[in-house]
């Protein structure tokens, strides 16, 4: 089953691209995706493009796919390998969810991190304390990353 | 038509609703969710649903006696999903239904592998369970009947459904719905019956029931076992050489007992038998053969 719903989810983006993220397989192999996020406007990442690994699971949409950062980011929920910590990749995972749908809950993770279930908690702890540094440092990680 | 939303293939064949929210899913599909996320939410909105309903085939399947057990679901709408139940009066089109229990009448283990499902009175059976219990009260193999309602289910074991198969096969009729064109249909209009073995079993079985000695069958059979078993114990424990090997003790055990059950009519009846002496003239025969 999983080659087919990747098949169709990629018909899908192809069809009706989300703004500010794209996606697609890598090559030949159609579990191996990359994907780009615009960072949101309204966010420190603005004006970044971020890339993003995806690995589908042999029983996906049963699995959640592995997403992370190819893209270095200063966020509270993402570490330095890339990793995310968001609820609807692990145990809040729902088959009746896209790729699509997962990439936005990443743009609007970017937009509103969440720092009561941080991943880095030293950048959670400056988010919460220092909100003008967290944003300082997220610019200038951005602007030697992700432009 | 929308898609499903777990595969995204159109839901025009096998689509099955959850009851309390009412979104709808192939039947696999939603089914090996459940295996998955190990609790009983719907995928699109988290409200936890404890029916659901097969549209085409309109039977409900109450989920929640097995919100504990996952497996146990996974594994019975591998066979419920190829239930063939249709309605064949267009006024009884709306006729709904409830499988409620599915696990075995038998042995009573939660619904894990029953493969065998009596239309008539729903209830369902491992096949080995009935299988087992059909040889114990009388040795007739070919043919084998609900112990519930007595609906003579196949004359072989072509007729009830291997493992392999996966599937539940209704093979007794209920009145107003009727199997759809399957094998199973066939094998309920023109089965290969040894006439005298239905009539046979049929009158064995409706006697072990008039008897109410159906359900404590077993118990009837533990306590004409436990005599066979000392014999056999000392035999075995003696070292006498008589009794090799443990398959023999068990080959013994068997053939000793079933004669047992049949010579006290399946009912334990200590006042009317020496069961210790009876098994000890059985077992002396068989013990004659070995050597």
């Amino acid at each position: 089953m999983s080659l087919k719903r990747i098949t169709k989810e990629l018909n899908d983006l192809g069809r009706d691209p989300p703004t500010s993220c794209s996606a697609g397989p890598v090559g030949d192999d159609l579990y191996h995706w990359q994907a780009s996020i615009m960072g949101p406007p309204d966010s420190p990442y603005a004006g970044g493009v971020f890339f993003l690994s995806i690995h589908f699971p042999t029983d996906y949409p049963f699995k959640p796919p592995k997403i992370s950062f190819t893209t270095k980011i200063y966020h509270p929920n993402i570490n330095a390998n890339g990793n995310i910590c968001l609820d609807i990749l692990k145990d809040q995972w729902s088959p009746a969810l896209t790729i699509s749908k997962v990439l936005l809950s990443i743009c609007s993770l970017l937009t509103d991190a969440n720092p009561d279930d941080p991943l880095v908690p030293e950048i959670a702890h400056i988010y919460k304390t220092d909100r003008a540094k967290y944003e300082a440092t997220a610019k200038e990680w951005t602007k030697k990353y992700a432009v | 038509m929308d898609g499903c939303p777990i595969c995204f293939e159109s839901l025009s064949r096998g689509a099955c609703r959850l009851v309390e929210c009412g979104h709808k899913y192939h039947f696999n599909c939603i089914r090996r969710w459940h295996y998955h996320s190990k609790n009983l939410q719907c995928p699109t909105c988290r409200i936890t649903s404890r029916h659901l309903e097969d549209i085409e085939r309109k039977v409900t399947i109450n989920l929640a006696q097995f919100s504990d057990a996952n497996l146990a679901i996974s594994e019975i709408t591998a066979q419920v999903g190829s239930l063939e139940i249709r309605s064949n009066d267009a006024q009884q089109e709306e006729t709904r239904w409830t499988l409620e229990a599915l696990n075995c009448k038998l042995c009573g283990e939660p619904s894990v592998r029953t493969n065998v499902f009596c239309q008539k009175c729903h209830t369902a059976y491992h096949e080995i369970c009935l299988r087992t219990l059909h040889l114990e009260v009388g040795d007739f193999s070919r043919c084998v009947a609900c112990c519930n309602c007595h609906q003579i289910f196949g004359s072989s074991s072509r007729e009830l459904p291997s493992y392999r198969e996966r599937s539940t096969r209704l093979l007794v009729e209920r009145p107003g719905l009727h199997a759809a064109e399957t094998q199973t249909h066939r094998s309920v209009r023109a089965p290969a019956l040894d006439g005298f073995e239905v009539v046979q079993s049929w009158r064995l079985l409706s006697e072990l029931q008039q008897q109410h000695c159906l359900l404590d069958l077993s118990e009837h059979k533990r306590k004409i076992q436990a005599h066979v078993r000392k014999v056999l114990n000392s035999h075995y424990a003696k070292g006498s050489g008589a009794i090799a090997t443990k398959d023999q003790y068990t080959e013994i055990n068997k053939i000793v007992s079933r004669n047992l059950y049949r010579i006290s009519d399946n009912r334990y009846q200590p006042d009317k038998f020496d069961y210790d002496i009876e098994a000890l003239r059985l077992i002396a025969i068989e013990l004659r053969k070995i050597e």
